[in-house]
């Protein structure tokens, strides 16, 4: 195992670093944004290349991996980005570029990486929980002709307010199929919210929704394989992007225990704290360590062992952000719980993170499935 | 000893539980059990409830109006209240700044202030904390000098929980900037409303804004609402956190919280569940083991100690053991707190997107539930002040 970073992995992280300290001030993280602002970032995060990172360079990108996507998400945790990031270039942007056609590749990819186009991914669904097996999606294709039509409702659709198209995964004859749908089409109704964290959500209601063959991405087996590896790549992102947010969380908190006096001293002087605040750096330095085994075991290790190296960093990131958090609502007292300050919406963002695409007890099945199977 | 109640305070219990069952508005109760936002009409609805029965003030002395009851009956009469989905009490009139004025006021004080608390007609504001004084309250530095039959007070007070439901203010104020820290300070009384005094809200992560600041600008306080002397201040700030402290075990609101647990995971088609079952159980026995040494403690002296090491005990394992079962129930929740929507937060509300899916409170829910090792003195205070009596005493 080696953990060290290349040389470009650092420059690429520092240019990521250097947009983010420039586009994201500190006090406008967690605040809700304009939809143009979104745009403009969003075109700037393309100039950068960041978008078609693990894009194929045939569509204009990069075609690295998620241990280079690693350290932008990283970034984007640290500073909030509410930039559509993950459904957009970690989701929909793997898996058009894993199963399309080279003409469906065109029409989709190469927009994406160029952040002309963004697109959802369409999974979760409201009656049961994280069940991503399409014998249990009530979203159904039905064949008509050459062509099909889709109905059912698609909940949790991170992003999904104003995406320009989704990928949704549907089931046909208890097969899975991966499509693309754009936000336009005849039949599809949105409703949007607002996440926990202040992002964009919506919940996507497909009414005989038209869909051609050519929007089929992958079916049967070839799509089940996709969308199990793409729901490692997502926890491995969301692994990174918590822990940026839980570094700026003890950063903050280190910080506060510099400064803020009781008794005649600073906090960072009563044992207590000190003591916790060290389990706080041990819980943040071991995911780190696992948001990176995570990013390694996606980029190369086999589906098997990545799913059961991923769930174990989804739980124990989880773990510690929980812990994170609390801490640093419990050390900064009352000013802990206000909106005013920067640590209620960190701890928000990771509440939400913990909950995208199966919470601790879904990571701590999936974990228990590989090992037996593995075994 | 005996393992159960007598059947006198059995059928106590079952009068209060039927009064409850009886008297509590329906829609108040199911704004308590999902854990959504209460208006003041609210509080004041069930208080007028029990100030009719005369309940309002169950630790104040039969004389100025209390029913007269042992403490176990004030136990079960807070977890029975509570257990039926009843609101707190969070008027401080009544929890606070009574057993004060009974303690210490003027009779003066007691005829003007008593029985509007009682009545719910006067609703009262704890002035205490400031930005630079929070766990270390005795370094407060809002000022009151004396100008004739007035004192002046100048200052900056905050987290003051309700003050935008409140017409009055109770306040720590330094009368002696050179005395020692403890020494100096004295306790008033002032109307919201007298010139000088601007409350701001505070918004809260969770959306709520139970709190609020208090600017005081060269406030006109007359010298009548001093309680008891001048720079005693300090010796009736703690007789009052002591009672601050005495029902912040919270074993009715616990009860209440496992019992909604165990319904959500039942609804959720979750029975089978064992991680969660095991969890639920964990926590009930928990409970009952808190119960127990509340009961212990109550029985053991029945002049109830507040201010030694078993009220902090009890706030210490108490709040903590509450917070666990708000981490359950956010635990328990699912994607479904992945959602969010002041609307969602009203039962009146309807947000399009979370429609009426309860367990979208529950992130707010476990977030604010975080308040409970932070106020009434934080853990860590509580766990400093009992070791000292412990090891140093
Ligand atoms: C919901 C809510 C309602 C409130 N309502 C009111 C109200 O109505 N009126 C009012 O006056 N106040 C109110 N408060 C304020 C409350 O009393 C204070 O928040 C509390 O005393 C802590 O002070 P602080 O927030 O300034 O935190 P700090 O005192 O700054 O403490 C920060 C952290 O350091 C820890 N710490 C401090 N000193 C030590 C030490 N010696 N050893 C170890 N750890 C230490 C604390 O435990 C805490 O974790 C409320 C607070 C909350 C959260």
């Amino acid at each position: 195992m080696d953990f060290s970073i290349s040389e470009e992995q650092l420059q690429l992280r520092d240019a990521v670093k250097r947009f983010c300290d420039g586009e994201y001030p500190p006090e406008m993280r967690g605040q809700q944004v304009s939809a143009d602002m979104r745009r403009e970032r969003w075109g700037m995060m393309a100039e950068l290349g960041l978008i078609g990172l693990a894009v194929s360079e045939t569509c204009g990108g990069s075609d690295l991996g998620m241990v280079e996507q690693m350290g932008v998400l990283e970034e984007l945790g640290r500073c909030l980005s509410p930039e559509p990031y993950l459904s957009t270039a970690v989701i929909s942007g793997s898996l058009i570029n894993a199963l399309g056609t080279s003409e469906q590749q065109q029409r989709w990819l190469a927009p994406i990486a160029m952040g002309q186009l963004r697109v959802a991914f369409a999974l979760d669904e409201p009656r049961e929980r994280y069940a991503y097996q399409a014998s249990l999606m009530e979203c159904r294709l039905t064949l008509e002709g050459e062509d099909y039509r889709l109905s059912g409702e698609k909940s949790l659709v991170l992003d999904g307010a104003d995406a320009d198209a989704y990928v949704v995964a549907a089931q046909h004859d208890g097969a899975l199929q991966l499509l693309v749908v754009p936000a336009d089409a005849v039949g599809l109704t949105r409703t949007t919210g607002s996440t926990l964290d202040s992002r964009e959500i919506a919940t996507l209601c497909f009414a005989d929704v038209l869909i051609s063959s050519g929007q089929v991405l992958a079916e049967g087996e070839r799509a089940e394989c996709a969308l199990q590896a793409v729901l490692d790549r997502t926890s491995a992102a969301l692994c990174a992007e918590s822990v940026g947010a839980m570094t700026e969380l003890v950063e903050q908190t280190r910080e506060f225990l510099k400064v803020r006096k009781q008794f005649g001293a600073v906090l960072g002087k009563f044992q207590v704290l000190q003591h916790r605040f060290v389990d706080m750096v041990i819980a943040l330095e071991q995911s780190r360590s696992m948001a990176a085994v995570a990013a390694m075991a996606v980029d190369e290790a086999d589906a098997e062992k990545s799913r059961k190296l991923v769930s174990a960093a989804r739980v124990s990131v989880a773990r510690a952000a929980r812990l994170i958090s609390k801490e640093a609502v419990q050390m900064h007292g009352a000013m802990g719980m206000t909106d005013e300050c920067q640590v209620g919406h960190y701890v928000k963002r990771l509440m939400v993170a913990e909950r995208l695409f199966g919470d601790i007890s879904h990571q701590l099945q999936n974990f228990a499935k590989s090992t037996a199977t593995a075994a | 000893m005996r393992l159960e109640f007598t059947p006198k305070e059995e059928a106590f219990r079952q009068e209060v539980r039927q009064f409850v069952k009886d008297e509590l508005d329906s829609a108040i109760k199911a704004k308590v059990e999902r854990g959504l936002r209460l208006e003041k009409a609210d509080y004041v609805a069930w208080y007028t409830k029990l100030f009719d029965k005369g309940w309002i003030t169950p630790g104040w002395p039969e004389e100025e109006g209390g029913p007269g009851w042992t403490p176990i009956q004030k136990y079960l009469f807070d977890e029975e209240t509570l257990l039926g989905g009843a609101p707190r009490i969070i008027a401080s009139g009544i929890n606070m700044l009574g057993p004060v004025l009974i303690a210490f006021g003027t009779p003066k004080q007691k005829d003007q202030y008593l029985p509007a608390i009682r009545r719910s007609e006067s609703w009262w504001a704890q002035g205490f904390s400031e930005p630079g004084a929070g766990s270390d309250l005795a370094s407060m530095r809002t000022t009151a000098v004396r100008d004739g039959d007035h004192y002046i007070v100048n200052g900056h007070k905050v987290w003051t929980s309700y003050a935008h439901f409140c017409d009055k203010l109770f306040c720590l104020v330094k009368t002696d900037k050179d005395a020692k820290p403890q020494e100096g300070i004295s306790f008033l009384l002032m109307d919201l409303d007298t010139p000088g005094i601007e409350v701001r809200p505070i918004k809260l992560y969770e959306g709520g804004n139970d709190l609020n600041e208090v600017y005081l600008d060269n406030v006109r306080v007359p010298v009548e609402n001093l309680i008891g002397e001048e720079n005693k201040g300090w010796t009736y700030a703690k007789y009052l956190l002591g009672h601050e402290r005495t029902g912040i075990a919270g074993i009715g609101a616990s009860k209440q919280q496992l019992l909604r647990v165990k319904r959500l995971i039942k609804e959720q088609g979750m029975a089978g569940d064992s991680h969660f079952q095991r969890r639920v159980t964990e926590l009930e026995i928990e409970l009952i083991a808190l119960e127990a040494t509340g009961l212990r403690i109550l029985g053991a002296n029945q002049t109830f100690n507040a201010q030694g090491a078993e009220a902090s005990m009890l706030k210490v394992r108490g709040t903590e053991l509450r917070q666990d079962i708000f981490e359950l129930l956010y635990e328990v929740a699912g994607p479904a707190v992945i959602p969010f929507s002041e609307e969602a937060m009203r039962l009146e509300g309807v947000d399009p997107l979370i429609g009426d899916d309860e367990r979208s409170s529950l992130a707010a829910n476990f977030l604010d539930s975080r308040k409970l090792s932070i106020y009434g003195g934080t853990n860590e205070v509580q766990r400093n002040v009992t070791s000292k009596m412990l090891l140093q005493g």
